[in-house]
């Protein structure tokens, strides 16, 4: 399978916080890769450098075999997107329109309309919802709209930042069920959690994040098997 | 009597809402109040007495040139200030002071380049009135007024039902949630401080059609904030009823108690409101926008 996401020696500082210090990872087409790590080991910062908006100190990212751009609207337009941490919807603009924003660099108005069925059928709350203040739904109807709003954009890839976080235990399996269903959908998936066994268990590989660098990394299977793991890294 | 104060206080109204709107959208977007908004509209009225009386080009051609400079010097603060100053990543007050610098920068240019002299068009404006139901209604008073209808709502169409306004409306609920989707959030900016530069220069004509230009007229624009304040800052319809409330409530009491308890009054309403309904009349939460 071919790489579609290949980071290198990523450094990246909030002013003297050496936030990244040298991560590489990789994720290949088909793949759901999760990252796991403690409450400030870098996981969001990872995300953030790859979506360029916020400037790598050092290293260097390549998406679908070329090296990537620093402008987030021109990743989002070469099939790379985010869904960011706290879920961030649009709360004063309705499902509808959240969901259009997220469409809003694509042009086949065909495909669009198809996607807008295909986020439908997936998560069917949003459609009963469709014309409610985004700000208006439940935290966990806010996650379905901000996994859908990023399916709108059309990615090859979408990466997720912890999206399980602050949810009830039925959400939070079918938020992984999704995400599973997308996969199987042909979009391949990077995964932050602070669940592990819960991400390791749909997890193609993982990697384990400490203080700003890559500690373990394994298949999913492997991962779950090591009993050491939470104990040392994760912080349960 | 009444009819025709009411006319007048709405077309005054207007005009402040073509101030208002700019500045409430620009608020929404950047979290701060841009105290040079009011410059533009001075400006604006500058380049258009500059062709129609200096050049001596048609008013109407004058006047869209001077729609054009305005928004030009609006986009210019923003790629050349604005833009520099949040990209240092410094707080929201040094926008807002550097806007005050602005302000106070194009009005000394404009005391230096064209006197403190107040000036008029010279082109012969329609001062005639018209008698409608008994009242004498200004046709100037009603081309303004209907010219920022039109504007006003155009605005509203491009705001609600089109792929910029939307742009516009996500980047102002969440500015970091737009770019990580791809939203062009520095182009938006920039556009919206053409469109809010264009209305301001707008406005400045009007104003300068019914009364002067001078350099500090761009004064204004402090009735604009208070209109924009009382209908709820950040909020577009809210800066529009804000201002004809405004105009009309000016209108009233120069015309029933006393022109030099006008801005007492429109002040005092500020106040009140801000006692009562500190979010406005159309207010988000302002816990929200925090
Ligand atoms: N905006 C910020 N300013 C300063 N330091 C930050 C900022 N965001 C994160 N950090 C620091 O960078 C480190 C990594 O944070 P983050 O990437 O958010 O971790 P994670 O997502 O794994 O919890 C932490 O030490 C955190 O305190
Ligand atoms: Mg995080």
């Amino acid at each position: 399978m071919a790489v579609l996401l290949k980071v290198e020696n990523l450094k990246a500082a909030y002013g003297g916080i050496h936030a990244l210090r040298g991560v590489s990872l990789q994720v290949e087409e088909g793949e759901i890769v999760s990252v796991l790590g403690a409450n400030g080991a870098g996981k969001s910062t990872l995300l953030k450098c790859i979506s360029a908006v916020m400037k790598r100190v050092e290293g260097n990212i390549e998406f679908d075999g070329k090296p990537i751009s620093n402008k987030p609207y021109e990743i989002v337009e070469a099939g790379l997107v985010q869904v960011p941490e706290a879920r961030q919807i649009f709360a004063k603009l309705t499902v509808e329109e959240n969901l259009r924003v997220g469409a809003g660099n694509r042009k086949d108005t065909d495909g669009i309309k198809k996607d807008f069925e295909r986020v439908y059928a997936l998560f069917p709350r949003l459609k009963e919802r469709e014309k409610q203040y985004g700000g208006l739904l439940s935290g966990g109807e806010q996650q379905m709209l901000a996994i859908a709003r990023g399916i709108m954009a059309k990615p090859k890839l979408m990466m997720f930042d912890e999206p399980s976080l602050g949810l009830a235990p039925v959400i939070v399996t079918q938020m992984f069920e999704a995400i599973k269903e997308l996969n199987k959908e042909g979009i391949s998936i990077l995964l932050i959690e602070q669940n592990a066994n819960k991400a390791l268990q749909i997890s193609d590989h993982a990697y384990i994040m400490q203080t700003g660098l890559v500690v373990r990394y394994g298949t999913g299977k492997e991962l779950l098997a090591d009993d050491t793991l939470s104990a040392a890294y994760l912080g349960e | 009597m009444f009819l025709q104060q009411l006319i007048t206080g709405i077309s005054i109204g207007g005009i402040y809402a073509l101030l208002a709107t700019g500045y409430s959208l620009i608020y929404s977007l950047l979290d701060f109040s841009n105290w040079a908004h009011g410059e533009f509209a001075m400006l604006g009225a500058y380049v258009a007495i500059v062709f129609a009386n200096m050049v001596g080009v048609p008013f109407l051609i004058a006047a869209v040139l001077g729609v054009c400079g305005a928004a030009l010097i609006s986009f210019f603060c923003e790629k050349v200030v604005y833009r520099h100053i949040r990209s240092t990543g410094a707080p929201n007050m040094f926008l807002m002071i550097g806007a005050m610098g602005m302000s106070t920068i194009f009005q000394q240019v404009a005391n230096l380049v064209f006197t403190g002299q107040y000036r008029s068009f010279k082109f012969k404006l329609p001062v005639n009135t018209i008698e409608i139901a008994g009242a004498y209604l200004g046709v100037l008073d009603l081309i303004s007024l209907v010219l920022t209808a039109v504007i006003l709502v155009f605005l509203m169409y491009l705001i609600n039902k089109t792929k910029f306004g939307l742009n516009v409306r996500a980047i102002a609920c969440n500015a970091y949630a737009a770019r990580v989707l791809g939203v062009r959030v520095d182009r938006s900016i920039a556009s919206v401080f053409l469109l809010a530069g264009s209305l301001a220069g707008v406005a400045g004509i009007l104003y300068g059609m019914k009364y002067n230009v001078f350099p500090t007229m761009g004064n204004i624009g402090l009735k604009a904030f208070v209109a924009s304040v009382v209908g709820g800052l950040g909020s577009v319809p809210g800066a529009i009823v804000g201002s004809l409330l405004l105009g009309v409530l000016e209108t009233f009491v120069s015309g029933y108690v006393s022109s030099s308890l006008r801005d007492f009054f429109s002040f005092a309403l500020l106040i009140v409101l801000l006692l009562v309904k500190p979010s406005g009349l159309f207010g988000v939460d302002v816990q929200d926008k925090a």
